[in-house]
């Protein structure tokens, strides 16, 4: 084996022990890995000539169980953490939306009780936007707009007289669209997330 | 986080730069997972950038919230490090 075949052949062997190390980590947080630690080998890699350069370059990275214990650690304590995923703000953001959403079903004016629920959705996803990941303003949107149709399909299901007319499905037509918005946005996000280093 | 203070840094320099400081990280590789902690906190951005050769960098800066933690962490750090050297100090005093 020539010395640019060991350098490759090392490093492949250690992406493929990384990728066994961290197969039961949830698949974002092992996607983003992945990708950072690709990254960092592609650029320290590409100053070495020699195998024992590479080898150096391994070694400093650490093993993939290293990595992948000191990746389950931090997942762990995310997972707890206030910003993370199941964040409270936007648990307590949804439940005021579904509020919004019951006292905006007793006005008057539908046009009032749409204006309403809008404006109710675009303050809390800047809100939730702010200081917090890029996922958390689409996931927001998912959420509050996917129990909103909830409810709505839920209304429909116990009170057709009510809730069929005309006017309550105008009201519902731009929560429906913001959960396939929301669902579109995270998927770009992802997707491009994803998309910039390749494996 | 002090690191990013300045200005904002990309993964390998980051890296090496904090595996450069004596016993601070044992690992280039695991510093990569806290990382994304910090970003998951809110407390660093990262942007995707390419560099010479089409090489893609990820850069990691500092968002506002992320200062104010580090504001906070540096006098929490303070206080501690006080009360360990009061603690280890009168120690050494006993002893003497």
């Amino acid at each position: 084996m020539s010395n640019g075949e060991n350098r490759l052949h090392d490093v492949a062997e250690f992406r493929k022990r990384l990728g066994r190390a961290v197969k039961d980590l949830p698949r974002p947080e092992r996607d983003r890995l992945l990708e950072q630690i690709n990254t960092h080998l592609e650029e320290a890699i590409s100053s070495t000539s020699t195998a024992a350069e590479v080898r150096a370059v391994l070694d400093a990275l650490g093993s993939p169980a290293a990595i992948a214990a000191a990746a389950r650690t931090t997942a762990s304590a995310s997972a707890g953490d206030p910003y993370h995923g199941g964040d409270r703000l936007q648990l307590a953001w949804v439940l005021v939306g579904i509020l919004v959403v019951i006292a905006t079903s007793f006005t008057t004016s539908w046009v009032l009780g749409l204006a309403f629920q809008a404006a109710f959705l675009v303050v809390a996803v800047v809100l939730t936007a702010v200081g917090r990941p890029r996922e958390a303003a689409p996931m927001y949107l998912i959420g509050a707009c996917g129990l909103h149709s909830i409810i709505f399909l839920i209304g429909v299901g116990l009170g057709p007289n009510l809730l069929l007319h005309w006017q309550t499905l105008v009201i519902y037509i731009p929560f429906l669209a913001g959960l396939v918005i929301g669902v579109l946005w995270l998927w770009r996000l992802r997707k491009a997330r994803l998309e910039v280093v390749p494996a | 986080m002090a690191l990013l203070e300045e200005r904002e840094r990309y993964g390998l320099e980051l890296v090496r730069t904090l595996t450069s400081l004596d016993g601070l990280v044992t690992s280039e590789g695991t510093v990569y997972p806290l990382l994304n902690r910090l970003r998951d906190a809110g407390w660093v951005t990262t942007t995707w950038r390419l560099e010479g050769e089409g090489r893609p960098r990820k850069y990691y800066a500092l968002t506002a919230n992320g200062a104010s933690a580090l504001e906070q962490f540096r006098e929490d750090w303070s206080r501690f490090r006080t009360v360990v050297d009061r603690v280890i100090n009168s120690v050494t005093e006993e002893r003497a």
